[in-house]
């Protein structure tokens, strides 16, 4: 036959990735809706993303439970009734929770929007928070943090972010208090403030009728203005001590190694640290994952991330290895990082990296689902999706030199915090 | 409805062929029939090992993650009782690269001593992370043999004992490799937007030459009807007591499979389903309860595990999931309630099948269970249930006779 085991294929380089622009609306009370209709599966998501600082809540743990709690009951329908109706239907939500917001989606079958549609307004405008429902989940959320409080992951976690934001209120971790101090009011409250059309963005992705927008104006577009969060707290701080937790008996050690970065989304340094990311520890293949699982086998995992948000950017390294590893590892992690500044990326890694880089971003691009995800994120941030014809021209450009410049610049082994947490 | 091709190579590879014009992915998946059933009782843990070992070098190519990133893809794997399931994703553009590659760690895995060693380290590594140094991880160690007592599910994926991973040597694994990798062991499905002509030309081109292996012909003791009601009590450091109850299942391929896993749904899917809605929210007994099968091709288990709350003992726990079979098996279930299970059925198979990698594996696992065809008649199998079938499954399984018990108790600080 024609053709040789030993020859890889010929390749195509990817230099252009379609991200269909959204449509995008102004429903009545101003709530700007961004709607991908795309893609051949009858099946729609709505998602209301609130920009709700958790530091406006009594404690941390105030705006966690209003997003898990929401959709419980109404104001005339009892505990459970809304979640029945529905599942009824074959619908579902999800709330989602990060530093910054709260978001709450519903997903249904395109045929049963106009069932569903009333339900979700319901849910997101009329919620309340009854107390002896309130109560039980306070009950088991607090169970379930004790036990997470058993895992290493956690609380190398906790330490981690406990020295990387020092008194700001990302670093505002849920204590065991807080679950007996929160109440049913203080969930209201925080509700009918922040769960407002001056906090509230709209996203729908799928297969629908453009009469849904007229939908969700006379049910969304009711929405009251409310008051507007203030997520403008930045975060400017840099601890680069090493921390230890204690773990008796713990078989592996939780690691974390990172820092707080300085630099602008979106910007072409941005997006060269994403690039350098991507080398150290941003894919399978790389140096953190071929070095210390690949060549030593201390690990199931390890990975690094550069991690954007309103009032940071975070670059961290994270992995559990085992107990008897732990120091070898933290050397290779710090040799690793030092790397970067010390030499050049060779020709033939950087291509990969790249052309990896290249089909993750097609990847992100496949679907209205996926799109709607990928809109979110970078337009939180004030960005569109011409972010990512940026990101790609950037990875077709950049070379080992301006990556090793980049290194010094941001990455230097003695600007890392490290925290550990483990069987000392 | 999913349209599908499929053909078959002289050497017996299985190929599966799924148009989707609306993605610049392509999907492709390759499925080997094998598992952790088909390992020796004294070495469990192998068939997943394995997978570790086929992603490190074949004959021609040093290392199979480097090329398919270089070519903008991505791959991972993952092994159960049942089967070992290869899966890349990549531009359509570079499909071939995936062939390549695929083709040649079946043709010849390049057995480098330095992969095997390091995998058994990451395998372990792999063992304490999820199964030894998290609370309650150890619960299917301990679950699995107490509910089969001949049937190799007896044992989970990663092994009985990190010792088994220890042990394995290098004769082990070539041994492995050709009594199980095999062309006529695998079932490949690609799916994106591709021509069946291009997929046929590929696979002749890659996988053609790869030679027939010797069939493996699986002989498992099926496991003997429980008879007998079993409880094993344990004590471990963790905060609260866990409780696990286990029925015996039908198996996949037949009707009742489809029947217990709407069983499941009822009692368990959503926060409206009934053990949620009793015994957390209106009765709060537990902390957390829920109610799964574990989808396994022979015959599985039906599972009910719970956290029972403070001052709620683990008998107690039991006496109410019980009281809740009790009312499965004696009353029928609401119109209403089966209808809700039923639409929800439906709306997560849309929602499935909006992954060209989701439909890719789906095929070819269908197509392992029987037939590719069954995806489109999966749904369908659920609608025609019955609220009869409903408590006829129910009193069959939920029997005394037929449950293991494992009391998982928070020791005393």
């Amino acid at each position: 036959m024609d053709f040789s085991r030993a020859n890889a294929p010929a390749i195509k380089t990817i230099s252009k990735v379609n991200f269909p622009a959204p449509k995008t609306y102004h429903l009545d009370n101003g709530i700007e809706v961004n709607t991908f209709n795309l893609g051949s599966q009858e099946a729609v998501q709505i998602e209301l993303v609130f920009s709700v600082s958790r530091n406006e809540g009594k404690n941390p743990l105030v705006a966690k439970a209003v997003n898990e709690i929401i959709g419980e009951a109404s104001s005339t329908k009892g505990p459970g009734v809304l979640n029945e109706a529905i599942d009824f239907h074959g619908a579902f939500l999800e709330s989602t929770y990060s530093i910054d917001h709260s978001s709450v989606s519903l997903f249904t079958l395109t045929k049963k929007i106009d069932d569903v549609l009333p339900l979700f307004q319901e849910v997101v405008l009329d919620a309340v928070f009854p107390k002896r429902e309130v109560d039980i989940y306070l009950t088991n959320a607090k169970q379930k943090f004790i036990v997470n409080q058993e895992k290493v992951d956690t609380l190398v976690r906790r330490l981690y972010s406990q020295h990387l934001y020092g008194d700001h209120y990302y670093a505002g971790r849920t204590e065991l208090n807080h679950y007996d101090e929160v109440s049913s009011e203080d969930l209201s409250e925080f509700y009918s403030k922040y769960y407002t059309a001056s906090n509230c963005k709209i996203i729908v992705s799928g297969k629908f009728d453009d009469s849904l927008i007229e939908a969700l104006n006379k049910s969304i577009g009711k929405m009251p203005i409310g008051i507007k969060s203030d997520l403008n707290h930045p975060v400017s701080r840099s601890d680069n001590g090493k921390y230890f937790h204690e773990k008796k008996g713990a078989i592996q050690s939780g690691i974390r190694v990172g820092k707080i970065l300085d630099v602008k989304y979106g910007s072409d340094e941005y997006f060269k640290l994403k690039i350098l990311n991507t080398v150290l520890g941003g894919y399978f293949g790389s140096r953190l994952m071929s070095n210390i699982r690949e060549d030593k086998g201390y690990t199931y995992g390890i990975g690094s991330n550069i991690s954007f948000m309103k009032n940071a950017c975070t670059f961290n390294i994270a992995t559990e290895v085992g107990a008897d590893v732990t120091k070898e590892t933290l050397k290779e992690i710090y040799l690793e990082i030092g790397k970067l500044s010390d030499e050049k990326i060779s020709e033939d890694e950087l291509s990969v990296v790249k052309n990896y880089l290249l089909g993750s971003i097609l990847k992100a691009s496949d679907g209205a689902f996926s799109l709607a995800q990928q809109f979110k994120g970078v337009s939180f941030l004030g960005e569109n999706l011409t972010f990512f014809q940026r990101y790609i021209n950037v990875i077709g450009s950049v070379t080992s030199d301006e990556l090793q410049q980049i290194a010094k610049t941001y990455l230097n082994n003695a600007t890392m915090l490290e925290a550990v947490a483990g069987n000392g | 409805m999913i349209e599908y091709n499929k053909f078959q190579l002289a050497n017996g590879l299985t190929v599966i062929h799924h148009k989707d014009d609306s993605t610049p992915i392509v999907a492709f998946n390759i499925l080997y029939d094998v598992g952790a059933k088909d390992e020796d009782p004294d070495k469990t843990g192998f068939a997943h090992l394995f997978e570790h070992l086929m992603f490190g070098g074949s004959s021609n190519i040093e290392n199979f993650d480097t090329p398919l990133q270089m070519a903008g893809g991505q791959s991972n794997a993952f092994t159960s009782n049942d089967i070992t399931n290869y899966y890349s994703t990549l531009p359509k553009d570079n499909l071939e690269t995936a062939f390549w590659l695929d083709s040649d760690r079946l043709n010849q895995l390049a057995f480098t001593p330095k992969s095997l060693e390091v995998q058994r380290s990451v395998v372990i590594e792999e063992f304490k992370q999820r199964y030894l140094n998290q609370p309650y991880g150890d619960v299917w160690l301990l679950l699995r043999p107490l509910a089969y007592k001949v049937h190799p599910y007896q044992w989970a994926t990663i092994g009985k004992e990190i010792k088994h991973i220890e042990d394995a040597t290098m004769d082990d694994v070539k041994a492995f490799f050709y009594k199980h990798y095999g062309p006529q062991n695998a079932i490949l499905c690609v799916a994106g937007d591709i021509e069946v002509e291009e997929v046929k030309l590929l696979s002749e081109k890659w996988f053609g030459s790869i030679d027939t292996r010797e069939k493996y012909v699986r002989k498992l003791e099926e496991e003997p009807i429980q008879n007998e009601y079993r409880e094993l009590t344990v004590e471990r450091d963790v905060p609260n007591d866990a409780l696990y109850m286990a029925f015996h299942m039908p198996e996949r391929r037949s009707k009742d499979y489809y029947v217990a896993d709407l069983i499941s749904d009822v009692l368990s899917r959503g926060q409206s389903a009934r053990l949620y809605k009793e015994y957390v929210m209106e009765n709060p007994k537990f902390n957390d309860i829920h109610a799964y099968v574990s989808g396994s091709m022979e015959k599985g288990l039906f599972v009910f595990s719970g956290n029972p709350a403070e001052n709620v003992s683990l008998q107690e726990a039991q006496d109410l999931i019980w009281k809740s079979i009790e009312r499965i098996t004696s009353e029928l279930v609401s119109e209403r309630e089966l209808e809700k299970v039923k639409n929800k059925v439906e709306s997560s198979n849309v929602f499935g099948e909006m992954s060209v990698l989701n439909k890719a594996m789906s095929l070819s696992f269908y197509e392992l269970l029987g037939d590719a065809s069954m995806i489109n008649e999966e749904v369908d199998k659920y609608l025609s249930i019955t609220q009869k079938d409903v408590q006829r499954v129910a009193k069959f399984m939920f029997r005394k006779e037929n449950c293991s018990v494992l009391n998982y108790k928070a020791k005393q600080k």
